[in-house]
């Protein structure tokens, strides 16, 4: 997994919660973490020391894994409209971003990173409603969810966002309805 | 101040870990950027040997080409230079398009088809291209700079191979076509003959019927009283010879019939000939060309026989006279046909003249706004004055084997332009010319 998905939770940790914690969440963590915690953005690291990090922090702050994985999701999308603004400009709605996400977004990324493990999203469009179905190798649905909110919050849209796990609880499958409203 | 001192002890202890951490997290980084670093050298450096092979390439290939952005010439090929008889490299692209006199598009990709005008040691020589511009982008922004190739191959061999092999198709065509008119002309001729053998019959039997009478008339007037029987039985045997030949005679009644048949056969073959005719006009597609072009074209179909007399051929064309809107199939065959009357008018004077320098002469000249004259000129055997108006009439010819169809055929197609065409002549051994005068322009 890319290194500012690390990097950018902690940030994210030091900036809602504090820097004691996102310290407390490594120290804990450390042992089971090939990298102790260290993370630089142009990195690449094994998406586990990331599941690890959210468990340390739900215990911690008594959040479910799941919650604490769409606020990161809805603070990513919020750091990515800042960090690559072009894939943002160029449409004017949520949907039709989301849209372009696996067959514009997601091929600009392979571009730059040959050997990126992308999510897959399936969409059907429907006028205001657009279904998108996730399924990825890693267990990160509440993320694209988190991801999807937040596309929303970019671009001052209320959604409302069903979603209907067909992955058994595994997390890696997911199909999500968007609504505009 | 104890609580202070362990909180400010955690917090630089909290400081020291992030620090730390930092410190791995930045030397990663800069591990990586390293390792990018060297993986940037060594992708430039294939970059630079591909841009090299690419260059080789478009440097060496047999096509023209041209690459250039929306203001300058980027760069251009041998082959490119070669075929424009000059390089633009460098120039603005509004230049080089006033230059070439070709449009230098960037986008979408698009084909058009042109004539590059060069003057030659003789006459002006046309060369016709295709024009290919492929824009090096994928999506094509108004103000984003962008690159495009264009390629230009040069096609003027492969038309005139074409017109080659549809004249070449064309001849053939004929030749079959008259293969089977003379066939069925032949057909009808073996009916015809037949009924005129049954009426090549009929005056040997009158002729004998005329003689028996004559003589039974001579012997009757001869003949004394007594002899009066004998004078009643040779006229009755006279006349029962006469009703035999009559009856002979009406046997031959479908008389009628044959000449009917006959009638009907002259009339079939007149119109197997009229639809020969008609088959063999060429096509009369009125088309946009270029006229010199043409010219050369044409002269370039009979080229083997003009050396073969080793004839000069002297262009004098005017060079206002350009496009022109024609039927060009019927217009090269014309072209082709004084030539070739001209190229034998010569051969015909060479037969007297061993050392005679046969000559030919094409001119063309603009006369008004639409009009233009075109003359093919020769210093062959000439015509005598009494025939120059003959010559344009179907069968007449001057040649031992010529059909007399081709001025003909001619004349009908000035004809139906509303052009003028007449042949000039001093006589016997002084050169022949056929002058034409046709509009630039026909309505389509």
């Amino acid at each position: 997994m890319k290194g500012i998905v690390f990097s950018e939770f902690i940030e994210m940790v030091e900036d809602k919660f504090s820097p004691e914690i996102a310290d407390q969440i490594i120290q804990s963590a450390s042992g089971r973490l090939k990298t102790g915690g260290s993370y630089t953005s142009v990195g690449v690291y094994d998406h586990i020391e990331l599941v690890e990090l959210v468990k340390e922090l739900s215990a911690v702050s008594n959040i479910p894994v799941d919650d604490l994985v769409t606020t990161f999701g809805v603070h990513l999308a919020g750091r990515f409209s800042v960090l690559y603004p072009t894939f943002f400009e160029g449409v004017t709605s949520t949907l039709d971003f989301l849209e372009s996400v696996d067959n514009h977004i997601h091929i600009e990324v392979k571009k730059l990173y040959p050997g990126a493990e992308l999510p897959e999203f399936k969409t059907e469009r429907n006028g205001s409603q657009l279904i998108m179905e996730y399924s990825s190798t890693r267990p990160f649905s509440s993320l694209a969810k988190g991801l999807i909110e937040g596309s929303g919050l970019y671009y001052g849209e209320t959604l409302e966002v069903e979603a209907e796990d067909l992955s058994k609880g595994l997390g890696n499958h997911m199909r999500f309805t968007i609504t505009r409203v | 101040m104890r609580n202070t001192l362990e909180e400010l002890e955690k917090q630089i202890s909290l400081l020291e870990r992030r620090f730390s951490r930092e410190r791995d997290a930045r030397k990663e980084a800069e591990k990586l950027l390293e390792q990018k670093s060297l993986e940037l050298y060594e992708t430039n450096q294939l970059l630079r040997m591909e841009n090299l092979r690419i260059m080789k390439l478009i440097q060496s290939l047999p096509v023209a080409m041209v690459l250039y952005d929306q203001k300058t010439v980027i760069a251009v090929n041998p082959s490119f230079e070669s075929l424009f008889g000059e390089s633009p490299e460098g120039r603005s692209v509004a230049e080089t398009e006033a230059r070439l006199g070709l449009e230098m598009r960037d986008h979408p990709e698009y084909r058009v088809q042109h004539e590059i005008h060069k003057q030659g040691e003789t006459h002006e020589e046309v060369t016709t291209v295709l024009v290919q511009y492929v824009p090096l982008i994928e999506h094509h922004t108004a103000d984003a700079v962008h690159e495009t190739l264009m390629v230009a191959m040069d096609i003027s061999d492969r038309i005139k191979n074409d017109e080659v092999q549809q004249y070449a198709a064309f001849q053939a065509g004929i030749a079959e076509m008259s293969a089977s008119i003379l066939h069925n002309i032949g057909n009808i001729v073996t009916g015809m003959h037949g009924s005129l053998m049954h009426l090549g019959r009929i005056p040997p039997q009158i002729k004998r019927l005329e003689k028996g009478v004559s003589k039974a008339l001579e012997q009757s007037q001869q003949a004394e009283d007594t002899d009066l029987v004998a004078t009643n039985q040779r006229n009755e045997q006279v006349m029962q010879a006469t009703v035999k030949i009559l009856s002979g005679l009406r046997g031959e009644e479908k008389m009628v019939q044959y000449i009917d048949k006959l009638e009907l056969g002259i009339h079939h073959i007149g119109e197997i000939i009229q639809l020969q005719q008609k088959a063999a006009r060429p096509d009369t597609h009125i088309t946009s060309f270029n006229f010199p072009s043409m010219l050369n074209d044409t002269l370039s179909l009979i080229q083997d026989r003009i050396e073969k007399y080793n004839i000069e051929v002297v262009r004098d064309l005017d060079p206002k006279l350009q496009k022109v809107e024609l039927p060009r199939n019927p217009m090269i065959q014309m072209v082709m046909n004084f030539i070739k009357n001209s190229m034998e008018a010569v051969g015909e004077r060479l037969l007297e003249e061993y050392s005679h320098q046969g000559k030919i002469e094409i001119i063309t000249a603009v006369v008004g706004e639409n009009s233009f004259k075109l003359t093919v000129r020769d210093n062959g055997c000439g015509i005598y004055p009494d025939r120059l108006e003959k010559i344009f009439v179907f069968g007449e010819t001057n040649k031992e084997q010529g059909s007399g169809y081709g001025l003909h055929s001619a004349a009908n197609f000035v004809r139906s332009l509303n052009g003028k065409l007449y042949a000039e002549s001093d006589g016997e051994n002084s050169g022949a010319a056929m002058i034409v005068q046709l509009p630039i322009r026909v309505d389509r």
